[in-house]
């Protein structure tokens, strides 16, 4: 099995598919993106958070992990914008397989804590991420607390998989479409 | 055997007293003697066997209050936690078997006569006693006394002279033994201290997992929704669960933001240095929700003293934040004097540990 070589995450980003496709690159973006997702379903945080990170990166945003250690500062990882920055609560598979209410929860955690304590510059409006595996089950009630959030306090949470991601990257690097960075800046609810 | 009535008088602090009588205190000293004066005429507290038995049940209005009603909610409406209070099957009176009470208070506060001895933290009794006080009721025909007179219990009046240090460690030693056991029982123990600070509180169904709410309350017009953790497990996710639950609340529930009142209830105080006061500020500056923080240990404080929690009173208060670690000076103004009388005064119970 081809597996993600770890050690190579932190390599520029210009190599990010040397990194998620050790053994080369498939043809086809159906088989690239299939072995991609096998060979992280067993990521844990110290790999899943960087990789994510690196392919937000890749996709052209100024992104960067959280402070570990920092409890004032608890978010995993931020997308930093001169005015629409970003908190991003990341799942690992091993984590959770599925975004789940506590994704959500902690997502809206993260809203208050950026544009209450002002680590960077967002707007009311401009989402609070989840990155995970694989989208909630529709019976979790992930959407509809969505939601209630967004009726609530006016905060748009968005959610998306790193399949997705992978799969929006892949088209940016060898179909050449162009990928719309406001797609993850205003996103409400699950990434389409 | 006849039994006094409280029907129309719905609140414990509604009781009854012969007209033109002023004031009706309820003295509790240490040993768990009670003494009743009225105007300040000293009495032996007696039992009267209300019909109601208010130390016995709360009230379905009180356990089930007018709000999320498709809650599938704790049905009990026993006062007791632990069950120790029944009827005696000859003289129908209320007893208290002395073996499982451990001396929470939680009768001692519903009794609208002053007729539980408490021992803080071991037993409570019921007090019988041929007084002068059984033959002043005696003096008129119960029901004509239930109709004709009111007690107006002062408010101020002081029910216990002080609480003995040890005693409240043994209802928490005994309240996480429960749980330890039984995990909801720090909702149903907590539910039951609102319900005798004032608050109808409903909490949720053992088992049930689809709500995400720990009690929800309600107090005329203010809905409070509360997150409850004694233990200290899970005090950096409760801001979390709040926002959720109020979310809920306005969005599927159609209940106004201006009306719901987060409240957090702790066994004690996380340290300084948590993120826990930080956040509760955060919450305030951006979504203008003010979360009450309270430990478990000044509800219970506020119970002994016969308080009510009045959320319309205590705007801006119990509110904590990165600058307000404590509620030191909300104590002390609703009881004067509480730095002598509570030997845990300053403690984790009253702010965030050093």
């Amino acid at each position: 099995m081809k597996r993600l070589n770890i050690n190579s995450l932190n390599q520029p980003a210009s190599n990010i598919w040397d990194q998620l496709l050790a053994e080369g690159k498939p043809d086809n973006k159906a088989s690239a993106i299939q072995i991609i997702q096998r060979n992280l379903i067993t990521a844990d945080q110290r790999t899943f958070y960087p990789l994510t990170v690196k392919i937000l990166t890749s996709l052209g945003y100024n992104a960067a992990i959280g402070n570990q250690g920092d409890t004032s500062n608890r978010v995993d990882a931020f997308i930093k914008d001169a005015s629409y920055s970003i908190p991003i609560e990341i799942k690992s598979p091993t984590e959770v397989m599925n975004i789940n209410i506590k994704s959500v929860q902690q997502a809206v955690e993260n809203k208050v804590i950026l544009l209450s304590r002002q680590f960077y510059p967002t707007t009311l409006e401009t989402t609070s991420l989840v990155i995970g595996y694989l989208y909630p089950e529709d019976r979790s009630g992930v959407y509809e607390l969505i939601d209630d959030v967004r009726y609530t306090y006016g905060f748009n949470i968005g959610i998306i998989t790193l399949h997705d991601l992978i799969v929006s990257l892949w088209e940016k690097d060898f179909e050449a479409i162009v990928f719309d960075k406001s797609r993850i800046t205003n996103l409400k609810g699950k990434y389409i | 055997m006849k039994r006094l009535s409280l029907e129309g008088n719905n609140s414990k602090r509604r009781g009854l007293l012969a007209e033109g009588i002023k004031n009706f205190q309820i003295i509790q000293d240490l040993e768990g003697r009670s003494t009743i004066k009225v105007d300040g005429i000293p009495f032996s507290p007696t039992c009267l066997n209300c019909v109601d038995i208010p130390c016995k049940e709360f009230k379905t209005s009180e356990i089930l209050p007018d709000v999320l009603n498709g809650m599938p909610a704790n049905p009990s409406t026993k006062v007791c936690p632990v069950n120790a209070i029944s009827e005696d099957r000859i003289t129908g009176f209320p007893t208290i078997d002395p073996e499982t009470c451990f001396g929470c208070g939680l009768c001692f506060n519903r009794c609208p006569y002053g007729a539980i001895g408490l021992e803080v933290g071991k037993e409570a009794k019921i007090l019988h006693a041929d007084s002068e006080i059984v033959e002043f009721i005696k003096s008129d025909s119960i029901t004509e006394f239930s109709k004709n007179y009111e007690l107006r219990i002062n408010q101020d009046r002081t029910i216990i002279e002080n609480i003995p240090k040890g005693g409240l460690t043994n209802i928490y030693s005994e309240i996480l033994r429960i749980r330890a056991l039984n995990q909801s029982f720090e909702n149903l123990f907590t539910r039951n201290v609102l319900l005798c600070l004032n608050i109808n509180a409903k909490i949720k169904n053992i088992g049930n997992n689809d709500i995400r709410i720990d009690l929800i309350g309600k107090q005329r017009n203010n809905i409070i929704v509360a997150s409850i953790d004694l233990v200290g497990s899970d005090t950096l996710n409760i801001p979390r669960y709040l926002l959720d639950a109020i979310a809920v609340l306005h969005s599927r529930h159609n209940i106004s933001k201006k009306s719901i009142i987060p409240l957090v209830v702790v066994g004690s105080y996380p340290n300084k240095r948590s993120d826990f006061f930080e956040m509760l500020g955060d919450i305030k500056a951006v979504t203008n929700f003010e979360t009450k923080t309270f430990s478990l240990h000044f509800l219970i404080i506020l119970m002994l003293f016969n308080k009510v929690l009045n959320f319309d009173e205590i705007e801006g208060a119990f509110s904590l934040s990165k600058d307000k670690k404590d509620i030191i000076k909300e104590a002390q103004a609703i009881i004067p004097g509480l730095e002598k009388l509570d030997y845990w005064f300053g403690s984790n119970y009253y702010g965030a540990r050093k």
